[in-house]
């Protein structure tokens, strides 16, 4: 789990509702991603999404985020193979670390396991997030 | 706005240290005070830049740096920008000074690392990103610079051999520097032969985790002229910008948001064109990020950065030298001190104090320091007087 969304599960009893305040938080994003769901913030003026803890649209200044569910596949913008690894990820090496452009224009980070090599991933290549079986947001290659 | 001093700059050398951050940061405030002709009760107040303090258990480094300088009543603050802590705590003094509120202010910037082992150390590095989405899910801080590398690649053309030539040219100005962590000259090959950090870059891509601290003193004209000091770099123009922090966050991973602005904020300031530069100090934590400095910073078309450092033009000698020090590739990465020891390499550069580095009629400098993978730059510039 993310360290961070255990230490407010954990060790907080404060009871703060989703959409309160109109934002998105951490643990909104978070803890949709470890059952293989993308949660995003829509703008309720101008629409515009993102992954993103926020308070304010990006685009217009808008105050008022919804929170919703959104598609999980998506196209490789970008990648690594990580042959170095930071904790707790050091027995995975080598594995592929990618940004992933959704629908909507709207990115998001992840990692996919047994990729080991450049030849194994090409930019434009179709991930999809998948339960988090092990830390992280863990992506799958699709066909 | 009053015009601003760099009444004297200084450092430490780089590397591995059997020094605590706080006495380094001592030893170089000393050597910077000594420089600038001025007694220490001269100074008002210090900006001391340090990101990684809790690697050594401790943090409010600024009051016992002042105890240690012997004026503990003077005010101090920690500014932390990741690794752009240095560059920011420069900008924080030149606003504190400009304004007329203070009239001389030591800035420190200080780090030890290199007791940590590779895996606590890297782990560290991604805290300076979003962890939540990225060192979270495995990206390690050469991570997010490979993936910028990799989109450079795929974008420009930008190849490896063009990569490792930062690196090579980095080392050959680091091999003329006695105070830098590796001084020692490489090859392409060398580069390219180094172990796969996280692909495209390499060993040899990366700067070293590195111990060490440098300190400026900001003072104002009145202060100057009231002590018949000699001015001899004035500070020109400032800029700060911030850009999304996460990676993902972005449209473009081939370019920093935040040296676009802040650079562009201080050519402004300045009133120059960046073509009139002599010289940079340019944030080069990875082969990649000097490429897209260059590129950001306008000295280079898009995607011409790397061609223009394997024809040798931004060598010593080039027509614009980038990074004489050695860079951090070279001269080394002590995070809260680079974006100060930056500006120790301008100071001697434009004093005519760089020795065997020393860029020929070398006027008018800019540092250019980034926090993790943009969130932060700093770009100032330097002018001899």
């Amino acid at each position: 789990m993310l360290v961070q969304l255990e230490a407010v599960v954990r060790y907080t009893s404060l009871k703060v509702n989703k959409l309160s305040e109109d934002s998105i938080f951490v643990r909104d994003i978070f803890e949709a991603t470890r059952d293989g769901k993308i949660r995003a913030y829509e703008c309720t003026e101008c629409n515009n999404q993102g992954v993103a803890v926020q308070a304010f649209c990006e685009k217009c200044g808008n105050n008022k985020l919804t929170n919703k569910e959104i598609g999980n596949v998506g196209k490789v913008i970008t990648f690594t193979i990580q042959t170095v690894a930071p904790d707790p990820f050091v027995n995975e090496v080598p594995y592929a670390w990618v940004i992933v452009e959704l629908d909507n224009n709207v990115r998001i980070t992840g990692w996919i396991p047994f990729i080991s090599s450049r030849e194994d991933l090409k930019i434009g290549d179709k991930v999809k997030l998948v339960k988090s079986y092990k830390p992280g947001m863990v992506f799958e290659k699709i066909t | 706005m009053n015009k601003v001093f760099l009444l004297s700059a200084a450092g430490t050398s780089y590397g591995k240290a059997n020094l605590t951050a706080r006495d380094l940061s001592m030893l170089a405030s000393k050597r910077a005070i000594k420089r600038a002709g001025i007694k220490v009760q001269d100074i008002q107040a210090a900006f001391v830049a340090n990101a990684f303090g809790m690697a050594e258990k401790q943090g409010h480094l600024g009051p016992l740096l002042m105890s240690s300088l012997g004026i503990p009543h003077a005010p101090s603050s920690t500014i932390e920008a990741a690794c752009c802590s240095g560059g920011s705590a420069i900008r924080e003094a030149y606003v504190n000074v400009a304004s007329g509120f203070y009239d001389v202010i030591l800035v420190a910037g200080t780090e030890k690392i290199s007791h940590l082992d590779t895996l606590t150390a890297t782990t560290y590095f991604s805290y300076g990103g979003d962890y939540c989405f990225e060192g979270n899910s495995g990206a390690s801080f050469p991570g997010l610079y490979a993936t910028m590398a990799r989109s450079h690649m795929h974008e420009y053309g930008t190849t490896e051999e063009e990569l490792a030539a930062v690196a090579v040219k980095n080392h050959e100005n680091g091999f003329l520097n006695d105070k830098a962590h590796f001084q020692k000259k490489i090859t392409i090959d060398d580069v390219l032969k180094s172990a796969v950090v996280a692909d495209p870059l390499k060993l040899y891509d990366s700067c070293p985790f590195s111990d060490g601290a440098a300190a400026a003193i900001i003072a104002s004209e009145e202060f100057m002229n009231k002590n018949n000091l000699q001015k001899r770099v004035s500070i020109k123009g400032s800029g700060r910008a911030g850009g999304p922090g996460s990676l993902h966050a972005r449209k473009n991973m081939t370019s920093l948001e935040s040296t676009i602005r802040a650079s562009r904020e201080a050519l402004k300031h300045a009133n120059i064109n960046i073509k009139d530069i002599d010289f940079a100090e340019v944030h080069d934590c990875f082969t990649i990020a000097e490429i897209i400095a260059m590129e950001d910073l306008g000295i280079f078309e898009k995607g011409e950065a790397g061609k223009a450092v394997v024809e040798g033009r931004t060598s010593i000698n080039g027509d614009i030298p980038i990074n004489p020090s050695g860079g951090l590739k070279s001269k080394g990465h002590p995070v809260g001190a680079t974006g100060v020891g930056q500006v120790v390499e301008v100071f001697e550069q434009l004093t005519g104090d760089s020795k065997k580095r020393q860029v020929e009629d070398a006027r008018i400098g800019l540092t250019h320091n980034v926090g993790a993978t943009g969130g932060s730059c700093a770009v100032h510039i330097f002018e001899s007087e």
